[in-house]
């Protein structure tokens, strides 16, 4: 627990996590903001009267944004002040000469990196619902919404994993930032467009709370693509332990 | 009961360059202060790299506190404080915060931390950012770092390096003041003469082997200094196995 503090300590320290939040922010805003005068200039030429229009703004807004593209790149940035910028600097000794094995070392940066996504997940959630709340949405679907990206962090520890096998395969944070990102795209590419792999590749479900809420999915098919994201987290997690383990720092 | 800290016992690191330690074999006892005296490349940094977990031996066996240090390495490591080549420093954290980490990870808390930081000169710079600080000033809060969870055993890879004058002085009293109080120590230095004033015991290494070793006692009874030891040794190394 104490080395957990420590990585969130290092992690959030930089200030650029904060400055992507912010701007995330300002993304819902100005889309807010956009939303708002658009429909308001309508309503005036329609001569009904300027109306902050209801529901402009939606607890919905930016789910699909947040959980494909702003969560991923935040979270593999993470990961690589985590692992390869920690390596490329040589900090890493002072973690490893600490009385804690590798093997806790390396749960406990998956763990930060985790909660580095949750940030986002929910930081993100919690704007988008006070823009519906503005706009006059109240608490409309807001229990089904946060279920969702309660689901979602499921999905998103394989993207970590993958990430972390990354920089430890990769050496220096920029790069392997770089290699995360464009592996990221090349298997979402292949979830879209290659039907005989995409179910096999859990970029695929990613947004896999679409399945599971609202829709009568059955039993098995939920397991077999839980199957798949938890296989790859094992698999990708597995490899990671080894390199860790045996590399000389 | 071993009185043995740490006991290497035919130890062999290669890197894949082939280039590392070999035939390692070092004793070193409760109380002992081991100075590593050594030529650019010859091990030294690798020998205190594997003590400290943070490369794997190849061969042989090292024990710490009679335990297997690879197997025990938590335990161990609890006994253990450490700065090896350049501190490990967080830039964006200040000088207190980056002690923090190593002390939380020992049980320390924070008004120990700041004894520490006053123990080497930096009590003034406790909230100033470490990205600011000279090489001197990490150096010192390296060494913090190395001693703030109070070890057994402090391993120290060339202390002094980029020290001032009143750094180097500094050092040497916290060395002979721990070590009075029982603290083992393991030093690199590539200054004989800083060695000679702290170690009782001296290893000279040459190309990744253990050239010669001896108690600083004996050394200073057959030789005019350190310095002449280490030369003599060196020599006759290289003599040999041209
Ligand atoms: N990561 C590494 N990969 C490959 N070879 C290495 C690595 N680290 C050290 N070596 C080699 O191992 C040998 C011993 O290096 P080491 O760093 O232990 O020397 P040292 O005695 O600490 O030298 P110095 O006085 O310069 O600090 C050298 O030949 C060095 O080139
Ligand atoms: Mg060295």
């Amino acid at each position: 627990m104490i080395a957990l503090k420590n990585e969130l300590i290092k992690l959030f320290s930089k200030k650029k996590y904060i400055v992507f939040i912010v701007i995330a922010a300002a993304v819902v805003l100005i889309r807010f903001l956009g939303t708002a005068i658009f429909s308001g200039m309508i309503s005036w030429a329609a001569n009904n009267g300027f109306s902050l229009g209801k529901g402009m703004a939606s607890v919905y807004d930016m789910i699909s944004f947040n959980i494909r593209v702003f969560t991923p790149f935040v979270v593999f940035l993470a990961v690589s002040d985590l692992f390869s910028a920690e390596i490329q600097e040589d900090t890493i000794k002072s973690v490893l000469s600490q009385p804690v094995t590798r093997g806790q070392v390396l749960a406990v940066k998956t763990v930060a990196a985790l909660i580095m996504g949750c940030v986002c997940y929910f930081s993100m959630y919690i704007i988008c619902l006070i823009m519906q709340i503005i706009s006059g949405g109240g608490f409309n679907n807001a229990a089904t919404v946060l279920l969702a990206y309660v689901l979602d962090i499921i999905p998103l520890i394989t993207l970590i994993t993958m990430s972390i096998c990354l920089n430890l395969l990769i050496k220096g944070p920029a790069l392997s930032l770089l290699v995360s990102v464009i592996a990221y795209l090349a298997l979402t590419y292949l979830s879209y467009y290659n039907g005989t792999v995409s179910p096999f590749v859990f970029t695929s479900y990613l947004e896999w709370h679409k399945l599971l809420i609202g829709s009568t999915v059955p039993v098995n098919v939920i397991l077999s693509r839980l199957g798949i994201l938890a296989g790859s987290v094992l698999i990708l997690y597995s490899i990671s332990y080894i390199m860790f383990e045996n590399t000389d720092f | 009961m071993a009185t043995e800290t740490v006991r290497m016992d035919a130890v062999k690191k290669l890197y894949k360059n082939k280039r590392g330690i070999r035939n390692i074999t070092l004793d070193v006892n409760k109380g002992d202060v081991l100075g590593l005296l050594g030529p650019n490349g010859s091990g030294k940094t690798t020998i205190m790299k594997l003590l400290c977990g943070l490369i794997k031996k190849d061969a042989g066996e090292v024990k710490m506190f009679g335990l297997d240090a690879e197997e025990s390495f938590e335990r161990v490591m609890r006994k253990v404080g450490s700065l090896i080549e350049a501190p490990a420093i967080y830039k964006k954290l200040s000088a207190i915060d980056n002690l923090m980490l190593t002390a939380r990870m020992r049980g320390a808390d924070e008004k120990r931390a700041m004894q520490y930081l006053e123990r080497v000169g930096l009590l003034q710079y406790a909230n100033e950012r470490a990205e600011r600080f000279s090489l001197g000033m990490k150096q010192r809060l390296g060494l913090s770092m190395a001693l703030v969870g109070e070890p057994e055993l402090v391993i120290l890879d060339e202390p002094v390096n980029g020290l001032d004058i009143e750094g180097v002085v500094g050092v040497r009293e916290i060395i002979e003041e721990l070590n009075k109080k029982g603290t083992t120590f393991i030093i690199s230095s590539h200054i004989a003469s800083e060695l000679e004033k702290v170690c009782n015991r001296v290893a000279v290494l040459y190309d990744g082997e253990i050239a010669a070793e001896n108690e600083m006692s004996d050394i200073e009874r057959r030789y005019p200094s350190l310095e002449e030891y280490f030369l003599e040794n060196i020599r006759k190394r290289r003599g040999a196995l041209l």
